[in-house]
């Protein structure tokens, strides 16, 4: 079995853990880590990339165990290629980041790869999860990495970055509610499994409940028209390399 | 009605969802919306943890008197999810802490009218 899918979120998570540490012995050793933890995780992807694009798909199950039990990562062609896309922004944006954080930020240099690394972290585990649940967790290690991002720049990017966190954990707390009417009426929480059985209970009104609060969550968190109103602060408080 | 009265837990449920969302939205007090929001997700929780429940079931540990029978036990998975949705919850709870203790630090005030203001002033 092939460990890529896993490998793309566990690269990131890692060097998210060693950059503090390493920042204490010396300051530059952080921005080399965080490099090569990104450029890692995206050689990881566009491997993954490669290995699903004649057909098929990755299948990775944590810990052995079978799918509607245990969690499931995924790699099929369209999230493989949103990894790699991903991974590899990520990688040039924190090459770009050093010279602006300096500029900036400087005495904020070590935390700042940190909280990106995690920040990435987040996102990679978004794609490749295949599990509603463990989607919601690496949602919110990408929220709360992103809402002290946000924070590290003057006071007024606090305040912006207090409403973000304020929408962000509502829309958190619907998706989670969303899943909860899901498993509760599928008795599943793994994507496919549920995309199996939900044709059955299509006129089901706690399916209806679900697909709204999944839908609400999810617009909220990238701010669709009527739920964007946190967006315009938060762009302009925040250092730029986050942004 | 009876549907109603029957479950009248998850109207409990409801109703601290309820509390807790005017809590985040309708408070001008940046504290007490981080309050509302724990309420919300309290709320959240209990409703997970209501629907792991099964009439005449018991805890999931293994008991021998009932051994096998996946009825005579109610479901874990929930638990195991709140377990999960609780560290994440209280993450939240410190960063939104830490931003209100930046916030206070600079403008002496978690209203959010007066700290609108001060910020007009200085800018």
């Amino acid at each position: 079995m092939s460990h890529l899918p896993v490998l793309i979120p566990v690269t990131l998570l890692f060097s998210a853990f060693i950059i503090p540490l390493a920042g204490f012995l010396k300051r530059d050793l952080a921005f080399a880590i965080a490099l090569i933890g990104a450029s890692l995780s995206f050689v990881f992807s566009a491997l993954g990339l490669l290995a699903v694009i004649p057909g098929g798909e990755l299948r990775y199950h944590l810990g052995g165990w079978i799918p509607p039990v245990g969690i499931e990562y995924a790699l099929d062609v369209l999230s493989a290629f949103m990894a790699t896309v991903v991974t590899f922004v990520g990688t040039l944006a924190l090459l770009y980041s050093r010279r602006s954080i300096l500029q900036e930020v400087p005495e904020r240099f070590v935390p700042m790869y940190a909280l990106a690394m995690l920040l990435l972290a987040g996102l990679a585990g978004i794609i490749v999860t295949a599990d509603l649940f463990n989607l919601f967790v690496f949602l919110e290690i990408a929220s709360i990495s992103a809402y002290a991002l946000m924070a590290v720049g003057d006071e007024r990017g606090c305040v912006a970055s207090f409403r973000y966190l304020i929408l962000g954990s509502i829309a958190g707390s619907f998706y989670v509610l969303g899943v909860g009417f899901l498993y509760f009426s599928t008795g599943s929480l793994n994507m496919a499994d549920v995309a199996q059985r939900l044709p059955n209970l299509h006129d089901s009104r706690a399916i209806v409940a679900a697909a709204t609060l999944i839908f609400i969550a999810l617009g909220l968190k990238m701010a669709l028209f009527p739920l964007h109103l946190w967006l315009p602060d938060v762009y302009s408080y925040a250092p730029s390399a986050v942004t | 009605m009876n549907a109603a009265i029957a479950d009248y837990n998850y109207l409990m449920t409801a109703t601290l969802l309820v509390i807790g969302l005017y809590g985040m939205v309708g408070k001008r007090n940046l504290l007490k919306k981080v309050i509302g929001m724990n309420i919300f997700q309290t709320a959240i929780f209990l409703f997970f943890i209501q629907g792991a429940t099964k009439p005449g079931a018991t805890v999931p540990v293994w008991d021998a008197r009932i051994s096998g029978e996946a009825a005579g036990y109610i479901n874990p998975l929930p638990h195991v999810l709140i377990l999960t949705a609780i560290v994440v919850s209280v993450a939240t709870t410190g960063v939104a802490l830490a931003l209100l203790l930046t916030i206070y630090r600079r403008y002496g005030s978690l209203e959010e009218g007066t700290i609108l203001e001060r910020m007009k002033q200085s800018s």
